[in-house]
């Protein structure tokens, strides 16, 4: 999700989350069952309550293709980013 | 500071890691890869039945006797890890409901790749190859690019199916 999240940056999750605080635009960890554990921000969750996320990266995978997350996949909500600092070239 | 402080943390706790990206979808998907790599298989077991014929290895022929078979288990992998990318990432339900076997036929590719892997048997790897072939000739036709299948021009000089494309 670069440059919201810089590569070896740390992010605090929340894993006591109650559905109420997993609301769109919020960055949340998941068990994908294809990509693994992964952040990625909540685009918005649809009338059968599946959750559906998007990348902030231009070349992240699509929404679509990320596919529709059940909430039991929610691990946690991101609470903070430690950004890890720009490597001075 | 806040970053540095955490790092240190880190360096004593071991945070378990999350990855912000996901695979890049480069979609570049070419099954030419796997079709050398079977290639490459039964040319090594070509090679190795060559060393059946001799009555006594010396350290040379020993020595190029391992290096066949490394290199023909390392094709194998490289054939499964290449069928495997592009069945696990390329082909999604609309390729699946146009051709129903894709998910026994890749099955079968990799058993038919641990069955070459586990033998010096050139059945075995050409088996692998028509299946693989046959991957491949699906893999274009859900490209609407038609193929032909022709003689490879080098040893182990054996059909495949390559795509027409247009110049």
């Amino acid at each position: 999700m670069s440059p919201c999240i810089p590569e070896g940056s740390y992010v605090l999750v929340n894993c006591w989350h109650s559905l109420l605080s997993v609301k769109p635009g919020r960055i949340i960890k998941v068990r994908h069952t294809r990509y693994g554990d992964i952040i990625k921000t909540l685009d918005h969750i649809d009338e059968q309550g599946f959750l559906w996320l998007r990348g902030e990266h231009k070349s992240s995978i699509s929404t679509f293709e990320m596919g529709p997350i059940n909430q039991h996949q929610v691990i946690g909500v991101i609470w903070f980013i430690a950004k890890s600092p720009p490597i001075n070239i | 500071m806040l970053f540095k402080l955490v790092s240190a943390m880190d360096k004593k706790l071991s945070f378990s890691q999350v990855s912000a990206h996901c695979d890049i979808p480069c979609k570049i998907y070419d099954p030419i890869s796997a079709q050398l790599a079977v290639l490459t298989m039964i040319r090594m077991v070509d090679l190795l039945d060559e060393f059946g014929c001799k009555d006594s290895f010396s350290l040379n022929d020993q020595a190029q006797f391992g290096r066949l078979i490394t290199e023909k288990e390392v094709h194998g992998l490289k054939v499964k890890e290449e069928i495997r990318v592009i069945w696990g990432d390329y082909i999604k339900q609309p390729q699946l409901e146009q051709y129903p076997e894709l998910h026994e036929l890749t099955h079968s590719i990799m058993l038919a790749a641990s069955k070459a892997k586990q033998n010096i048997d050139k059945d075995a790897t050409l088996d692998l190859l028509a299946k693989v072939n046959r991957f491949a000739e699906i893999f274009w036709a859900t490209k609407g690019v038609d193929t032909f299948t022709a003689t490879s021009p080098y040893p182990p000089a054996q059909q495949l199916v390559y795509p027409k494309l247009d110049c």
